[in-house]
């Protein structure tokens, strides 16, 4: 009998053995590691956070998808009729569609949304609605106070991502926080602070996109987010093969991967633009031509090849290339032209000094002060920057701060020039950076100009149509770019490192890269 | 003995209140504030007023620290700007990963630096204590951060031993230690060698090889025992340091400890954040030196007499 009995546990233990690892192969797991603060901020209530995070994407489905070809795509919201006058639109919702908590998304839920936007952060994003009526149970009418063609891009953002009416209601100020309830293809399921964040997919997901191939459910179990600031530790986590996506890899470790035949980079379109601001009303720089002068010295093919490694592109505008807004015509571009550059400084009176350096009549010389974040990308490029502008004669003086003491600086308007970047995919940032309201931070170029702001309101408030917005936003920045207040010089791809076990799409329609196109990912 | 221990308690209470005052004042005048690192586009300047508000940025400086002052006796340290979670919640995540380590660090630390420096002593001037001495200045001077990196190579990448990084098992714990463990071992094998050798001069040590005492009792029981109260002092104030001074290792390993939570709340000037974790350093320093003078006076009978 205890013969017996010890062999039967003999047989379970075998068994547990052996069947174990069976398991665990089973469920695919995806690693991702990133810098937190490109990650973005663990907190998913999209109508109340300021900060979103990357997961915040796969958790929630958007209203509207916006894809790499720069077109909308139905997502909850299934499609769309909008009057001539751009004042009425009438959504067709999406059936079929539940949230992780079992509970329907449909008309009541998409008006609640839009009125319960209006409470948090975003709510300029429903800035131009009036009212919201229910014309079925999956279709409502937004009728606008004024058109608003902005709002497919409004409609595509994680800040606008729909989550679960019933959790939102029952659990008030922690959702969000302790409890998050979307309908995307993953379910949130633990975070440890600082360390990872841990998603397992949605089985009942069925309603992907037209972005995606999949429309559900995911092929990948989990996806788990690893908190990694130090980037020579995700590279080697990339290459012992302990993480399967890195997020925003430097320069220095593009080519390595390259070199590795187990690992892959993959390049999208970048969201970033680096630019140098010029503060409009410190003298010298409240003269155009000595704006004019520095702007035109500025080598953007130089910086992106010696400081960037040409791991991007030189940037001409003060949008983002993929932006219609951007094209401008080559005429009204800033590129680097040392000859125009000392004709604009010698026409502002500002003469070539015998030490080199620029001086005025009084002989006072041209010495700047120049800001820039104390991170070694754009360290680097006040750098290359500050010799650049010596040999136009101009001595610039770098500081170096974190950006909480930058922002605090801009807003004693005591800076003169620094090297930034920002990260937004609409041309509406420009309003943002330039509004006269705003100066300070976050307009730190101290742009105060009545044409400006009359082009700026057209721009944002009186395009009926997104033909028409993209005309008016052309316009206001052909205006801006031909009063020198920024020099842009580089426009990043964003770069990720990708490892062996990771079977991608032929085609990515998604504009994003670890987005609701994971859909179509699988781990071999 | 238990009177000195009160007295030295009940001085943590002002040092407290000072440490707090510092602290608050501190991070206060640094320039920047959490609420500009979350206005993000289209943001209103409404709802940074009720951000401002709604975090008593707006109202002064002695008002606000009395708020915090009052809510840290309630145990409460406030929610974070950024993370919107309790701070107390987000200690109570961070500390074990920062005691795990900073405890094996320190353990490490002892048993290699008091072997190297007992060996240093036993064997001085010859080519042992050489040895052990470059050993030890090359903890000492060498960067956590750079020989963090370098063991990662040698032992994950190379060899395939230990995982990269990670916080969750004991065997990713042992890169980080060694880690932030040399450091200390290379200190404290100097400062035992040298104790040691002070010790061995003392004219009791001369007294007992006189007697007849054999070498080896008189250098593990007599000189040692001696030579380790300085030892004992490093310990008690790197009890403190090495819970919030291991961001750089903490950071190479991905590892989320105290010292990551306060570099990432310094960046983002998340008051609560910054607070409640220094105050939690600052007190951990503390409470290291409290023990380190407890445990002198435990070992050397004559502080013990002085205070009584």
């Amino acid at each position: 009998m205890r013969k017996t009995i010890i062999q039967v546990c003999m047989m379970l233990l075998a068994a547990c053995i052996f069947l174990a690892p069976v398991q665990a192969a089973a469920e695919k797991v995806l690693y991702a590691a990133g810098d937190p603060n490109e990650l973005g901020v663990t907190t998913f209530n999209p109508i109340k956070v300021e900060l979103s995070h990357e997961a915040m994407n796969l958790i929630y489905d958007k209203l509207i998808e916006w894809g790499a070809d720069g077109n909308f795509y139905p997502a909850l919201i299934a499609s769309w009729d909008i009057s001539d006058d751009g004042l009425t639109w009438d959504l067709g919702l999406r059936q079929g569609v539940t949230f992780h908590d079992g509970s329907p998304f449909d008309a009541e839920v998409v008006k609640w949304f839009l009125k319960e936007m209006e409470t948090g952060p975003s709510a300029y994003m429903v800035g131009s609605i009036d009212t919201v009526e229910i014309t079925g149970p999956y279709s409502v009418r937004m009728n606008l106070k004024y058109p608003e063609p902005n709002m497919f891009f409004n409609m595509s953002q994680p800040f606008m991502a729909v989550p679960s009416m019933a959790a939102y209601k029952k659990y008030g100020d922690t959702f969000g926080i302790k409890q998050i309830v979307g309908s995307g293809p993953y379910k949130f399921e633990s975070w440890s602070p600082g360390n990872e964040l841990v998603l397992v997919k949605n089985p009942d997901y069925s309603w992907g996109p037209d972005l995606v191939q999949n429309k559900g459910p995911a092929l990948i179990d989990k996806i788990v987010y690893k908190d990694t600031k130090e980037e020579s530790t995700r590279f080697l986590e990339l290459k012992t093969g302990k993480v399967d996506v890195v997020f925003s890899v430097p320069t220095m470790f593009i080519s390595k991967i390259e070199e590795d035949p187990a690992l892959k980079i993959v390049r999208m379109p970048g969201t970033d633009l680096f630019h140098m601001i010029m503060n409009t009303q410190s003298p010298p720089l409240d003269n155009e031509l000595v704006r004019k002068g520095i702007a035109l010295a500025v080598n953007q093919e130089s910086i992106t090849k010696n400081v960037f490694a040409g791991a991007g592109k030189p940037a001409y505008t003060y949008l983002l290339d993929t932006l219609p807004a951007s094209r401008v015509g080559k005429e009204n571009e800033i590129r680097f032209d040392p000859k125009a550059s000392r004709a604009a400084f010698e026409e502002a009176g500002w003469k070539t000094g015998p030490d080199g350096i620029r001086q005025d009549k009084d002989g006072n010389k041209l010495v700047l002060t120049l800001l820039a974040k104390n991170e070694s990308s754009y360290r680097r490029s006040a750098e290359v920057i500050q010799a650049q502008l010596a040999e136009a004669g101009v001595d610039a003086k770098i500081t170096l701060m974190d950006p909480s003491s930058i922002r605090a600086h801009y807003k004693k308007g005591e800076h003169q020039l620094a090297v930034r970047s920002y990260e937004w995919e609409n041309a509406d940032i420009l309003e943002w950076f330039l509004n006269s309201k705003r100066m300070g931070y976050p307009n730190a170029a101290m742009w105060h100009d009545n044409e400006s702001d009359y082009l700026m309101h057209k721009a944002m408030t009186r395009s009926r149509t997104q033909e028409e917005r993209v005309a008016n936003f052309t316009t206001y920045h052909t205006y801006l770019l031909n009063r020198y207040v920024w020099a842009p010089f580089y426009q990043p791809d964003t770069v990720f490192g990708v490892g062996s076990r990771v079977v991608l799409p032929e085609k990515r329609m998604a504009r994003k890269f670890m987005n609701i196109g994971i859909l179509d990912w699988d781990i071999q | 003995m238990w009177q000195f221990v009160i007295r030295r308690l009940l001085l943590m209470i002002p040092i407290f209140f000072v440490l707090s005052v510092i602290i608050f004042s501190l991070i206060h005048i640094v320039p920047g504030n959490p609420i500009d690192n979350l206005i993000g586009p289209g943001m209103t300047k409404a709802h940074e007023q009720k951000l401002i508000e709604k975090y008593h940025l707006d109202k002064p400086l002695p008002v606000q620290y009395a708020i915090w002052l009052a809510n840290l006796f309630k145990g409460d340290l406030g929610t974070s700007i950024i993370e919107k979670r309790p701070v107390t919640e987000l200690l109570r995540h961070h500390l074990p990963y920062s005691l795990s380590l900073g405890l094996t660090a320190i353990a490490l630390s002892f048993v290699l630096g008091v072997s190297m420096g007992i060996l240093s002593a036993a064997a001085k001037d010859t080519w042992i204590d050489h040895m052990a001495m470059v050993v030890a200045l090359f903890g000492v001077t060498i960067p956590a951060f750079w020989l963090g990196l370098i063991l990662i190579l040698i032992f994950a990448v190379w060899l395939n031993l230990l995982p990269v990084s990670g916080s969750g098992t004991l065997v990713s714990l042992i890169l980080p230690a060694v880690t932030v463990g040399l450091g200390g071992a290379g200190l404290i094998a100097r400062i035992t060698r040298v104790s040691m050798l002070e010790v061995a001069s003392k004219d009791f040590i001369v007294m007992l090889h006189a007697k007849g005492l054999g070498k080896k009792a008189i250098l593990l029981k007599h000189i040692l025992r001696n030579a380790l109260i300085p030892v004992i002092t490093i310990l008690g104030l790197r009890i403190g340091w090495v819970l919030g001074g291991t961001v750089t290792v903490e950071i190479v390993f991905a590892r989320p400890g105290l010292g990551q939570m306060l570099i990432t709340g310094l960046f983002r000037r998340d008051y609560p954040v910054i607070q409640g974790s220094m105050l939690l350093l600052a007190m951990g320093i503390v409470l290291g030196t409290f023990l380190a003078d407890v445990l002198y006076a435990f070992t050397d009978p004559r502080v013990r007499d002085q205070h009584q």
